[in-house]
């Protein structure tokens, strides 16, 4: 026998109490992890929370990729320099996502006197999206990551303002786990060291399978609005008073014969420099660049690797004048 | 239309508001054209070749029905030939053209056969087997044949089970769209819970520990025995998921439409023999095979041996109807070879059982039995999921490599996400245990409101953060 249509409509206002219990309950659980992410001390939370927080103040600012993060110790820089250094470092961000973590830098800090922007073959490019989204949920509120983030995604909107939706669809490393666990005191292992994220791994082999695959070499991509970004970071720095310098790091030799377009990119980007007077420093001859043994593939140095970098680009910096007293963030 | 898609939770509301909505006499109408749109959502040509299967085997049960003696069996062959064709041009004809063109170049001649180039349209084999078992059984005389096209059409075409099952029998589906049903608040609830059961196996456990599969199958030699056994054990899980995931939504969107499906799984891993396992995994294709296949070639009527070839032949093809493929080929016989040396067995096992003093019923034999049933089907997993032959004796290979490394994790597949992909296992394995006793959702309703809502939207949450939400495609859509 069929319900009397009183209990459909029970049953239908049941549900509508439901979804409605459903969307307060993910309000909360939305609202306690943005709250635990944004109080993370550790890791790449803790780096970009310091930000935000007007905790991320430095002389010296490593902005850049993965290699960035990788290749930069501050606390080298820092004790052959005299400038205090922070590496600001995102892991597989494109030139976009750092300028728009530099200009939330900017905003919440003073400003750095020294920033050393380190490039890639990809700095000339934009993504088709981001990396690991999830990494910049807890900052949409922030005007420079949120535009930019919503230049790649435009639906990003929904991640800022539909409870749990970010977490749920743009979080797929599960970082929300790490906002929940913070409300309970717990917090991972900080492997930061002023943002610098030392690698001590041995040679992956992952470059040698990928050559193999890959002989007859590729081209990385680029375009206009990549390039217009770094001109953007150039004209940022220029306008707030900052000197910059740009850094191609190490990148291990045997990859170069692969890569087709490398000196019409790196020509570009010197362009580019010379146009902003800004120096390019291009550590591709370096003697680093042929030893195997300082990377663990062909993009990243491993700890041993960045120490030796650090070194060799700490010396070039006080060889050009980049010392204290000079370059301190102290009125 | 995916059914983990922004676009099936617009679409599946919409159309129950307007089934229950229309008089009786137009909902069978509504149904097909909604489950025309369903299928067009992926490749809009295809419902021609669905259209196709349908008036072939519609018009075929109805020659069946009126013929007598040999002209009946002629139409059945035929019906079962044309709809054959079909499937063989779209599945199967580059993988015979290629295994031909590979003999024939061994024997030192070098044929070149037209390439086809046909994308093979979504769940061909599911709808192309429930459309046979519909003439056979009309054939023997179990099933009337079906004048109104509109029903027959949406056995066919029904939505929710059209693209991956299960492959109902007429007996059971056929009917259901001729009765009379209103809406049910109480299938609704009961609905909507199986479906959530579901997206949480595909979304949370599949679609999570397929990182983990996917980056070690990928490329087997960059991977160490500890990644390849971890990848493997994931995959077991990872299609156990997506797939049983897939029949949960189906069985509860059908429900809150007021149709009951079969049920298609039973704990499979939970099974102490081969033959348990393929009782209790796919069981309506397990089922189409033995009725179809297997007793009509003899079954295990006369003698071991003959049981033994039967089963070989009923594995190999259920093999190859899940892919055109020499790797889902081996499976089959694998498996098939399995089964029967559990039948050849029987005797040699019962006498080393009591040798060794284990009683049947003791746990000692049954954990031995459950973890040799589940170590041999995992191995069968492998053949199953690798790109190749060749990758899957690489993966075989170096399975007991790298055992001092230990490394487990992989790039995309981190220990957090794979720690949350085998806590969702555990879930659900002692859920399906409880579930022998009193079924979760029963406990869970008898809580008070505020609790037993408070579960609900919990488990919601868990499975929107849980999950994840790339919009990928059920494994078992490509067959």
């Amino acid at each position: 026998m069929a319900p009397p249509r009183s209990a459909h409509k029970r049953a239908l206002v049941r549900i509508a109490q439901f979804a409605l219990f459903s969307a307060l309950v993910a309000a909360l659980v939305h609202a306690a992890i943005q709250h635990g992410l944004r109080r993370v001390n550790t890791g790449g939370f803790g780096a970009i929370n310091r930000v935000v927080q007007g905790r991320a103040a430095a002389d010296l600012i490593i902005t850049g990729s993965s290699r960035a993060l990788v290749h930069y110790d501050p606390r080298i820089l820092s004790t052959t320099t005299g400038l205090s250094a922070l590496n600001l470092g995102r892991n597989g961000s494109h030139t976009g996502l750092q300028l728009a973590v530099l200009r939330t830098q900017v905003r919440h800090n003073p400003a750095p006197r020294l920033i050393i922007h380190n490039l890639d073959l990809h700095s000339l490019a934009t993504p088709t999206e981001i990396h690991d989204p999830g990494q910049y949920l807890p900052y949409l509120d922030e005007p420079a990551i949120y535009a930019e983030i919503r230049s790649v995604h435009p639906g990003a909107w929904t991640w800022r303002h539909v409870p749990l939706y970010g977490h749920a669809v743009a979080d797929p490393r599960l970082h929300w786990l790490e906002g929940l666990a913070r409300l309970t005191g717990i917090e991972r292992t900080e492997t930061l060291i002023a943002g610098f994220e030392p690698r001590a791994w041995s040679w992956t082999g992952e470059f040698d399978r990928f050559a193999a695959k890959a002989s007859a070499g590729y081209k990385v991509a680029r375009d206009d609005r990549g390039r217009d970004q770094l001109a953007a970071l150039l004209q940022l720095c220029r306008e707030g008073g900052i000197d910059i310098i740009l850094v191609f790091s190490p990148e291990y030799a045997a990859v170069r014969p692969l890569q087709l377009n490398r000196a019409a990119l790196i020509a570009e980007m010197s362009a580019l420099a010379t146009t902003a007077r800004v120096p390019l420093w291009d550590f591709s001859d370096s003697p680093l660049c042929s030893d195997r043994a300082f990377f663990y593939n062909s993009q990243h140095l491993n700890a041993a690797g960045a120490e030796a970098f650090s070194r060799e680009l700490a010396h070039r910096l006080v060889t050009a004048g980049y010392t204290a007293p000079r370059f301190t963030s102290q009125p | 239309m995916l059914f983990n898609s922004l676009e099936f939770a617009g679409f599946f509301p919409v159309v129950c508001a307007v089934y229950f909505a229309l008089p009786h006499s137009r909902r069978t109408s509504f149904l097909l054209l909604a489950s025309a749109v369903f299928y067009m959502a992926f490749v809009p040509a295809y419902i021609l070749i669905l259209g196709t299967t349908i008036a072939i085997d519609y018009a075929a049960a109805l020659r069946i029905e009126s013929a007598r003696g040999r002209a009946r069996t002629f139409w059945l062959a035929a019906s079962i030939a044309a709809t054959c064709l079909i499937l063989f041009t779209f599945k199967y004809y580059t993988f015979f053209t290629s295994t031909f063109v590979g003999l024939a170049t061994f024997a030192g001649w070098q044929p070149s056969p037209p390439a086809l180039d046909l994308i093979l349209p979504v769940g061909l084999s599911f709808h192309t087997f429930q459309s046979l078992s519909y003439v056979i059984e009309v054939h023997r005389g179990r099933q009337r044949a079906e004048r109104d096209w509109h029903v027959f059409a949406s056995y066919v075409l029904f939505f929710p089970q059209l693209v991956a099952g299960p492959i109902e029998r007429p007996q059971n589906l056929l009917d259901q769209f001729r009765a009379r049903r209103e809406f049910d608040p109480i299938l609704l609830t009961s609905g909507l819970k199986r479906m959530a059961w579901g997206f949480f196996k595909k979304l949370v456990i599949a679609d999570r520990l397929a990182l983990h599969v996917n980056d070690v199958y990928a490329d087997p030699a960059a991977h160490s025995g500890p990644q390849l056994a971890v990848a493997t054990v994931a995959f077991a899980y990872q299609i156990y998921c997506d797939f049983s995931g897939y029949s949960d939504i189906a069985v509860g969107a059908a429900r809150i439409l007021g149709f009951r499906l079969m049920e298609n799984f039973d704990a499979p891993y939970a099974s102490t023999s081969t033959g348990e396992f393929w009782r209790r995994w796919h069981i309506s294709l397990s089922t189409w095979f033995r009725d179809y296949v297997y007793v009509p070639l003899g079954g295990g009527r006369a003698g071991p041996w003959r049981r033994t070839r039967n089963l070989l032949v009923t594995f190999a093809l259920s093999g190859l109807w899940h892919g055109a493929a020499w790797t889902f080929v081996v499976w089959g016989l694998l498996n098939g070879v399995y089964v029967a040396a559990g039948h050849l067995s029987r005797e040699w096992r019962e006498r080393f059982w009591q040798s060794a003093g284990l009683n049947p019923t003791g746990t000692p034999r049954r954990a031995l039995m459950w973890a040799t049933t589940f170590l041999l089907t995992c191995l069968a997993w492998i053949f199953f999921r690798a790109a190749s032959l060749s990758d899957a004796t690489e993966i075989l290979s170096r399975l007991g490599t790298g055992w001092n490394e230990m490394r487990i994790t992989t790039e995309n597949c981190g220990p957090r996400q794979l720690a949350v992909g085998i806590a969702a296992v555990v879930f659900l394995e002692t859920a399906q245990r409880l579930h022998r006793g009193a079924p979760l959702t029963v406990t869970v309703g008898r809580l008070p409101l505020l609790p037993r809502w408070s579960a609900y939207a919990g488990f919601a949450v868990l499975v929107g953060l849980a999950g994840v939400h790339g919009g990928s495609r059920f494994i078992y859509f490509q067959f």
